[in-house]
Order: structure tokens, then sequence, then C-alpha cells
């Protein structure tokens, strides 16, 4: 072979391995040097991707020289995409989610305790700062509290006598609610069930909402001792066992998926769906005028906030908890100019304009400067607005936030090994709720020590 | 008189000078794949080695030595997973090759543009995405009246099932769901084999009065056995890594019965963040595949002639 295409070979070997190489250089440490701080976020809400855009146009009037690289994610693949990115060790700067105990365990989550100044802490309403915290530190900034609640059928309700309002206004016991229950399921004229209540059988909100309501706000309490390990368990799985059973849940729940439970609460099959937000009652009203244009069909519905029930001799609780921005460094540490200017990007995104995104959500502000700014503004029907705030006074305040990050880990496991595959049992009759009770209490002590 | 001298070794130098001349470029051909390989495929293979022995973190990983698989021996999901993978492996892959054989044999009896059309047709399953085709089952297996299979079935006055709810019917319905569309591959590679068969033997069967039945055990099925050996080992690998119908439509439910050991691997990596028992598991399911298809190997290919 020809010395050229020796020398050829090894050049083209020389470029990949340098390719390949580390080509990072070192931080600069100067506040106006240029700099790039990469978001990763979610459609918020409708036109959120446009108002990502005004909001860093106007940070870059005061900091033209760090631009903002954003990615708007699906709710479906972002997490995961995030997921890998974090554990290659290279997540974005910031990232759309709520804090989490597994984020700061990889010891790339950048604490911002060092950035609050007080004039932010202060703008912040009370209790709502603390659910960008994980044991105390703070991780992120709520841009909004989420809300989960149940959703009502008002015309299937009216017809049935249920005093809606009353609800809202006073929360239910489950003994109340299985009186509503057996009005509102009935078979309709055309043939078909009209069931009381449809959930999904794919995640743990139902379990978890309901569980909330009896006394137990997780699977651990704040101090990571196991919950799950007496009678109130066994009442709530049977409550749920009972609602299958009298017919007021369809015998399908196992394997129906999100979608499918919207749509059938479109589609006046059910006077209830679990879960609801806040937000359905927007959603539902732009569905109505699309149905009015033409563009869907359907059922026009009038969306009503129910409050979860709870049980008769257990005090109401809301879940809750706070989205907003999450930081992040990188295993190659960009310095900490870097981490500053990221800082400032998030407060951007996290301000009195960002608060736009509480507003079209028709939840709870977190800043005093957004609750101002868009008073009066408000979206979403006034009785389920005031509904709303009704059941933000019982809040309960998420337990991962102060739990020991290990605990967390392993909470979040029983949740997905234990409980799913249990509750799935549930909802096809494979398992009776005193079977998944001792199969709760024997996983609990095998993973928890209790 | 004088003896031949042996011939000097040339020097070294140009030993290797002839060696580049004559191979050079073909080792220059090969560095590219080898390269690949060695960086995207060894590499990370042994990454992944070495995590299966650590509790992996991004910033400080442990050693834990066989911790991983420790855990992996007591764990009531891991050997679930693997009981699943195997069942459906028995459901799909002797099913499948069976279901490929008999379409092939039929398809083979065809004049030329009716193969053509029936090749077309079977082959394309294999080229739609498999996200696709598993929306498009979800459809079919809705548990509500409005499913397809479930209207099927209440024409014959049955009631609806809930294929992919209940711990009974759904590793079933993935099943079915395999049976009815991974066929094409093997019948593109059957009827080649078909075509490469001398239709010689077929005359001198019929010379000495073979019946159909003869010729096909003596004649037809020991030719086609490479291609069924081929088929049987492929269709093992790939049905211990089954992955996207369980991901999209099952997501392992109801209750484990239909988390396979790919899911598993899946499951412990991105959502618990294990990436080291993830990896003990990714180990293991390689040397389970490894060892059975060493098995295929000894005991189905004792009597093939290539």
């Amino acid at each position: 072979m020809k010395r050229k295409g020796l020398v050829l070979a090894m050049a083209l070997l020389m470029v990949w391995i340098t390719a390949c190489g580390n080509s990072g250089g070192a931080a600069s440490n100067d506040p106006g040097a240029n700099d790039t701080v990469t978001v990763w976020t979610y459609p918020v809400h409708g036109t959120y991707e446009d108002e990502l855009k005004d909001l860093i146009a106007d940070f870059n009037k005061e900091h033209p020289n760090i631009t903002v690289k954003t990615e708007m994610l699906s709710w479906a693949e972002g997490p995961k995409k995030f997921d890998v990115a974090l554990n290659a060790g290279n997540p974005p700067d910031l990232y759309f989610h709520s804090v989490d105990g597994t984020y700061v365990n990889t010891g790339l989550a950048l604490e911002l305790d060092s950035y609050l100044t007080p004039e932010i802490k202060d703008d912040y309403l009370p209790g709502t700062l603390e659910l960008g915290q994980i044991q105390g530190k703070q991780y992120g900034l709520p841009l909004y509290q989420f809300q989960w609640a149940w959703g009502g059928n008002k015309r299937i309700l009216d017809e049935a006598g249920i005093d809606w309002k009353t609800i809202q206004k006073n929360g239910w016991t489950w003994s109340e609610f299985n009186e509503a229950a057996a009005k509102l399921t009935k078979t309709l004229d055309n043939g078909s069930k009209q069931y009381a209540l449809v959930t999904d059988g794919t995640s743990l909100d139902f379990i978890e909402m309901l569980s909330r309501n009896n006394g137990m706000i997780d699977v651990l309490d704040e101090s990571g001792k196991f919950q799950w390990n007496d009678g109130r368990i066994l009442d709530t799985l049977s409550f749920i066992k009972n609602l299958m059973d009298q017919g007021y849940m369809p015998k399908e729940t196992a394997a129906l998926a999100p979608a499918k439970r919207t749509d059938m609460f479109y589609a006046g099959e059910t006077a209830i769906i679990s879960k609801a937000i806040p937000y359905y009652d927007v959603m539902i009203q732009n569905r109505s005028k699309d149905i009015d244009d033409g563009k869907v069909q359907g059922e026009k519905i009038d969306f009503v906030l129910l409050p979860v029930p709870h049980n008769d001799n257990q005090p109401a609780a809301t879940t809750m908890g706070g989205e907003g921005y999450v930081a992040f460094k990188q295993k190659k540490d960009k310095g900490e100019q870097h981490a500053k200017n990221t800082f400032l990007v998030m407060e951007a995104l996290s301000g009195a304009k960002a608060g736009n995104s509480a507003n079209e959500l028709a939840l709870p502000f977190v800043r005093q400067s957004q609750a101002d700014l868009f008073k009066g503004k408000e979206l979403g029907q006034q009785v389920n607005l005031d509904a709303a705030k009704e059941m933000a006074k019982h809040i309960a305040m998420p337990v991962v936030l102060k739990l020991d990050i290990d605990k967390a880990s392993q909470q979040k496991q029983f949740k997905e090994q234990v409980v799913k595959p249990n509750i799935q049992a549930l909802f096809s009759g494979e398992k009776t709720p005193e079977q998944i009770a001792e199969d709760f209490k024997g996983k609990g002590q095998q993973m928890f020590g209790q | 008189m004088q003896t031949a001298l042996a011939p000097e070794p040339a020097p070294r130098h140009s030993r290797v000078v002839r060696f580049w001349r004559d191979y050079g470029w073909a080792y220059l051909f090969i560095l590219a794949p080898v390269l690949l390989f060695l960086v995207f495929t060894l590499y990370p293979v042994l990454t992944a080695l070495v995590m299966s022995f650590q509790k992996y973190n991004i910033m400080n990983s442990t050693w834990v030595g066989l911790d991983n698989y420790e855990r992996l021996v007591k764990d009531e999901t891991f050997w679930k997973s693997i009981k699943n993978t195997v069942i459906f492996t028995l459901g799909t892959v002797p099913v499948n090759i069976l279901i490929t054989f008999v379409l092939s044999y039929f398809i083979f009896q065809m004049k030329s543009k009716w193969q053509t059309f029936f090749k077309a047709t079977l082959y394309l399953p294999a080229v739609a995405s498999g996200v696709t085709i598993s929306i498009v089952w979800l459809a079919i297996f809705d548990p509500t009246d409005s499913g397809l299979l479930n209207r099927f079935l209440s024409f014959f006055g049955l009631d609806p099932v809930i294929w992919l709810g209940q711990s009974g019917t759904a590793l079933f319905s993935l099943i079915l769901m395999n049976w009815l569309g991974s066929h094409g591959a093997g019948i593109i590679l059957y009827l080649a084999a078909m075509g490469g068969i001398p239709k010689s033997l077929y005359e001198a069967a019929d010379i000495d009065h073979a019946s159909g039945w003869t010729q096909f055990s003596k004649i037809t099925w020991p030719l086609l056995k490479p291609t069924t050996l081929y088929l049987l080992v492929t269709g093992v690998i790939t049905s211990f890594q089954v992955f996207i119908s369980v991901y999209l439509m099952t997501q392992g439910g109801p209750n484990f019965a239909t988390t396979t050991i790919a899911y598993l691997i899946y499951e412990t990596a991105f959502k618990f963040y294990e990436f080291g028992l993830a990896s003990a598991q990714s180990f293991v399911l390689a040397v389970i595949i490894i060892v059975i298809s060493v098995i295929q190997f000894k005991y189905f290919s004792s009597d093939i002639e290539y």
C-alpha cells in the first residue's frame, strides 16, 4: 500500500479520536461574558410556547449576553428523554417538573438557597416556596400549585338530585358518596350504562387520593414510618372494592387508559371522573365552543369541580404540589457564573408575568406579584374557582419533600412494584382487599424494615 | 560441490511493507465498522458489565461486588419476568414458525404474480412501526363493548373480555398479537429455500410412487431445516427481548402478568434509576439467550448440511 494510504488511515483515526475526546473548555466567571442556558419545558398550557418567547425576550433586554435555548418536550416522551440526559450526566440547566429526591440523589440538582434574595422569598405566598424544596433545601421555583380533585357532569348530577354546591363547600364522606353513587348509576334509554365514577386503571392517582382522605398522606410519613399497614388501608381498599361490586365503576377499569376515561366522561357515560384538575373547566369550555363551531361532535358539558370524598372519621385532604423549573448542573461543571445565570433565567421564567400559567390552568398563584397582576382576569367558572380555593384549605403537603432521599426512592419503588399491581388486581377482581392489605404489610416489612 | 544455501530471511521492515502492500486496503476498509463496533458495542457492553458490580450513580458509583446479582436471585419480580418471557417465547416461536411454514408452503404452490402479491402483503407488518401496530391493537383489545374483538365476540353471544386488564388474558393477548403479525421475513426465507430444492428430487420421488406426505417429510422438511433453525434461533432471541408491545399496551401489568425481562430492565434503569441492578439483569438475560442458542445449535443442527 502506498505511504499516502497509510497516512490517510492514521489521519482518519486521529480525527475520530479527537472528535470523541473532551472538548469542554473552562467556564468564564465574568458576569458579562456570553453564556447559554438550556431549558427543557412542556406545553404547560395552550399558549405557553408563545408566552415563553415573550418572557425570554424580556429577559434578554436586561441580559443580552445570555442566550436561552428552549426545547419543548412532549408530555409522553419528555420525562424519559430527561431521565436519560440526567443519568448521562448532561441534563439541561432548567427542567420543568416538580422537585424530586431522585434528582437530588444524582448530585446534579443545583441548590438555589444562595441565589434567593429576600425580595423573591417574600413574594412567594405562605407555604408555596416549600413546594420546591427537598429536606429544606431549595432546588426549584414553583410556577403553580397543581391540584387533584374529581370532576362532575353538572347535568347528570342535577338529574340525580345531587347537591354538588354543598359538596364543593363542605366536602363529602365515603358514605355520602356511596348514596350519591347509587343514584348516579343507571342504565340509559339506549341500553348503555351510566356509571357514577370512572377512573383509569393504569395509574396510582386513585388509591393515593383516597388513602390521603383516610388519614394516610402517603405510604410513609415525614419521618419515614410505614403507614399502609393497618386498618386504614384495608378500609380504603374495601371502599374501592365496593364501588366495583356495586357497579358504580366499570368492570373494565383495570384496562381503562386515561384517554378512554376522558372519552367516557365526554360521552356522558359517567357522572364523575377521577382524577380531574381545575383546568378541565377551561378545557371543557373550549370544547363546548368547538362543538358550537361544528369542529367537534358531542354533548356540551358543564364541568363541576368536586373534592375527593373522605372517610367518615377522617379529615379531608387535597392532593396538591408545586410544578415549576428545577435547576441542574452537569457532570462537567460550567462554573459558578453559569449557575448564577441559570438562576437569573429561572427567575425570569417564574416571575409575575409567568403567573399566566397558573391563571390559564385555573390554579392558585404561588406569588403575590402574580396574584396582583392577574386579579380580575381569572379563567374558569367562579363556582369552580371558589371550589378550588376551598379545597386548597385542606392541602396535604407532599411527604416526599421532607422525606430522606433514600426512603423517598424506596417509597417510589413500593408504589410501582407493590401498590400498582395490587390495585390492578383489585380492579380486575383477582385479589381481595384483605389479601392486598396483607401483601402491603409483608412487602412493607421487607422494603422498609417495618 | 556447493550446497544450496537457504535464502536469507527478508529484512523485517520489508516484511511489514509487503504486508501493508498486500492487505493494507482491506484493513482500511474494515477500520470504520471495527471502530464503530468497538465504540458503540464493545465499550458499552464492557461498561455495563462493570456497572453490574456497582451501585451506580452518575457522580460517584460504589463497588458492591455480587450484591446486584444476589438481589436478582431473591427478587420475585425478576423470576416472574423470566417466567413470563419463557411463556411468551414458548407461545410465539413454535406457533410462528408453523404459521410461517404453512403460509409459505401454500404461497409456493401459487403462480408467480400471486406469490409476489402475498409476499408483499404478508411482509407489510414488518415495515410498519411497532408503535403503530401496538396502538391499533389497543383499539382491537378495547375492554368495552366497542372494542373490535369484543364486538366480534358479541356476534356469538359472548360477554366482553377485559383482554389487557386481567392476568389470565393479558399475556395471551400479546401472544395473539404476535401470531398475527410476524411472518413476513420468515416467509421470504422459506420461499427462497423452497425454491432452492432441486425439482429432480421430487421427480425421483414421483417415479418411486412416494406419497405427498412422504415427499414432504423426506425431502421438503429436511432440506428446509437450515432455514427453520435460523428462524428458531432468531425467533427465540427476538422474543426474549420483547418490549414495545409490553411498554405501550400493558406497562407490564396487570399485576406483573406481562412483565418481561426486557421491560423489567427498562423499569429498573429508567424508573428506579438502579443502573447497576439493571445491568446485572441484562447480563443474566444475555447469558440465558446464549445458553439457549448454543443448545439449539447443538441439538437441532446435528444433521444439517450447508
